[in-house]
């Protein structure tokens, strides 16, 4: 395991492009190659929605969080403690 | 309906008072076979109501077995198996005794069937599991502890006041059933109140990072299984259809993850995990179709063994290494390459990965959201399932395991996978995860009602390695903004421990300053008041009291004085004055 670890630690970028296919493929298989008559809400008809939905959830809530802890919720280890 | 009926949590009980007697190579033995009795016990529970007893005016239930008490109490008793095995190096029996008596409490709590017997053991829960807290005798562990202690004893006296209410109520009815979530009354209130504290429901939520992070290496790995499960399993008794809990497990969900994402210490940012995924579980309750209660407790089935697993995994760090901080950790697939596979296995599995468990048991909820027309928490449920598979499946793995090393000689020279029965108990916690996820019959068939939902079809799982490709995406763009800094959350338990600071504040502050301004004041004018009152008390005793009484005495002691001068101790000289005097009269009394 920790070879398999190392092999792919050291091809970095074909790793990083291996995986951005992956996720292209399956986006295009779940756009384009699946019955999506059976959705709950037609957004979720519209190519790459769920890839979209992803990315853009995931940035707004790591863009968030950090916006709020800048904002004062994060604070130094000791705060109780004084 | 008999009275002569074993309580699975009497071995746990009974167990517990046992263990000290158990010395050399009985106690390993010992341990492991109190668990696994409990878990036959509930294995052998049959349908029907059990251990019923007359107390008072009151018939209390103590064993109501039905489909869902069953499916709880399955996966509680199992949960108690892995948790001993992890523990199972602890050579301190209290931690033992502590955690057996916590999950008493659970198994007590989910079979009983009245509110009397309920309260009893929901009490027993909360005052064994802090003790679990107070084991990592850590300098923060007692507050810690006390402030666990004071948010579960509030919730436990809501839980009283609203049984009480109710039982005036309804004319002295204690039975445990739904509460007519139609049409709540300031008792059904309170009792929910009770219920989600317990379940971490936001604003009720700080005790749980606050604990479980705080929680000794094997406690918390108790502690992260019971309790909130315990509350779902509650809820979804006697509050299935209440729509509050919509949005407040939608919210929940969220508010985990973005408090995980800006955390630093791995077990904290899976213990705000677990307010995520609770919030999912309260979302199901909520909805209240057979499709959401089904996968309320699908996940908190699912939940129990793979939060088990990650602080498993967390735990053996902190247990290695000392530290669980992600600043202070990285690289670590070198040395804990065991741990990593299993910790991983749970990560995937609460992000909800095709094949493992956390994938055919959140999915329900959403579904049934969807199905009732709750699109907005289904979709605040798709976002937090994001969400976490960027902590659970990126963020830990990427810190503590693959990215820099920033571990000290120390740490790193620490590193390495914990011991073996710490190991097993991950691996069997990590195949569970894995037959879960591959083998849905043996989870779905448990399930309160018949389940008619499969979630291995084709749309599912695309959307799902839609969502996580997408996040994945996101991590690596923005992963700088996700990188641990040495912080801490503030959240809503800033304003308890600022309430306790304050009072504390105002106790050595303005009640002891008034205290000792009393004092000078007393010092100034009440005592010199009272010491000149006394002098003068002194003075009227002495010269007027005494005065007459030691005036008398003085006048007959100067009397004496000159008495005495006249008593030179000469006879002769007494003898003349005396017939001198005697003479005198006479001659007086003669010629006068």
């Amino acid at each position: 395991m920790i070879g398999l670890i190392e092999f792919f630690r050291e091809r970095k970028l074909m790793t990083t492009l291996a995986c951005l296919g992956l996720i292209g493929l399956i986006a295009i298989w779940g756009s384009f190659m699946l019955d999506t008559s059976h959705a709950h809400t037609e957004i979720e008809k519209f190519p790459f929605f769920w890839t979209a939905f992803g990315l853009i959830g995931g940035a707004l809530l790591i863009v968030l969080s950090r916006l709020l802890g800048w904002l004062g919720l994060m604070t130094r280890e000791d705060y109780y403690d004084d | 309906m008999t009275n002569f009926w074993l309580h699975p949590a009497l071995i746990l009980i009974v167990g517990g008072l046992l263990l000290p007697l158990m010395k050399g190579t009985l106690r390993k033995p010992f341990l492991m076979i109190v668990p696994i009795l409990t878990f036959m016990a509930v294995l052998g529970l049959d349908k029907g109501v059990y251990g019923v007893v007359q107390f008072i005016d009151w018939q209390l239930t103590f064993g109501r077995v039905d489909q869902l008490s069953q499916v709880f109490a399955y996966i509680m008793s199992f949960m108690a198996i892995i948790g001993t095995l992890y523990s199972l190096n602890n050579d301190d029996n209290g931690h033992h005794i502590a955690a057996w008596y916590y999950v008493a409490g659970s198994i007590g709590t989910i079979l009983c069937g009245d509110f009397v017997v309920l309260f009893l053991f929901w009490e027993l829960m909360a005052f064994a599991s802090v003790f679990l807290v107070w084991q990592r005798k850590g300098p923060k562990s007692p507050a810690t502890g006390f402030r666990y202690l004071i948010v579960h004893t509030i919730g436990g006296l809501f839980l009283l006041a609203g049984f009480t209410l109710r039982y005036y109520n309804t004319g002295g009815d204690l039975s445990f059933v739904p509460l007519g979530v139609d049409m709540p009354n300031l008792a059904t209130y309170l009792i929910l109140l009770g219920f989600i504290v317990n379940a971490a429901v936001p604003p009720f939520h700080s005790w749980l990072p606050d604990a479980y992070a705080e929680a000794s290496v094997c406690g918390a790995v108790f502690m992260c299984a019971f309790t909130t499960k315990t509350a779902i399993y509650v809820l979804a008794r006697g509050f299935a259809g209440m729509d509050i809990l919509i949005p407040l497990g939608a919210i929940m969900a969220l508010y985990g993850v973005v408090y995980g994402v800006i955390e630093n210490d791995g077990r904290r940012i899976f213990a705000w995990d677990t307010v995520s995924q609770v919030g999912y579980m309260v979302v199901g309750v909520g909805i209240g179709t057979e499709l959401a209660v089904n996968g309320a407790t699908a996940h908190a089935f699912a939940h129990i063994l793979y939060n088990g697993l990650l602080f498993m995994g967390t735990g053996s760090i902190l247990y290695m290494t000392g530290t669980c901080k992600l600043t202070e950790l990285g690289g670590l697939y070198k040395k804990m390459p065991k741990t990593l596979l299993f910790t991983l296995i749970g990560g995937l599995s609460i992000a909800g990965f095709p094949l493992l468990s956390g994938f055919v048991s959140k999915s329900m909820i959403i579904v049934a959201g969807m199905e009732n027309h709750n699109y907005g928490a289904a979709f605040a449920l798709l976002l937090a399932a994001g969400g976490t598979f960027l902590l659970a499946g990126l963020k830990v793995p990427y810190y503590i395991w693959f990215g820099k090393n920033n571990c000290s000689d120390e740490v790193w020279e620490k590193a390495q996978d914990p011991p073996m029965n710490m190991q097993l108990a991950m691996f069997f916690g990590a195949a569970m995860c894995l037959f879960i996820g591959c083998y849905t019959p043996y989870l779905y068939n448990m399930l309160p009602y018949p389940v008619h939902y499969n979630p291995y079809n084709w749309l599912h799982i695309s959307e799902t390695l839609q969502i996580i490709g997408g996040c994945g995406i996101a991590f690596f763009v923005l992963r700088r903004y996700i990188a641990p800094a040495s912080t801490i959350s503030l959240d809503v338990d800033w304003f308890y421990r600022m309430a306790g600071k304050g009072f504390m504040w105002v106790d050595t502050k303005i009640i002891q300053g008034i205290d000792n301004w009393w004092s000078e004041v007393y010092k100034a004018v009440g005592l010199l008041t009272l010491m000149t009152f006394s002098k003068f008390c002194s003075w009227f005793d002495w010269n007027g009291i005494d005065g007459v009484v030691d005036g008398t005495a003085r006048s007959v002691r100067s009397l004496g004085g000159v008495v005495r001068k006249a008593q030179a101790g000469n006879i002769q000289y007494n003898i003349f004055y005396a017939a001198t005097i005697a003479g005198a009269a006479v001659l007086v009394f003669v010629f006068a």
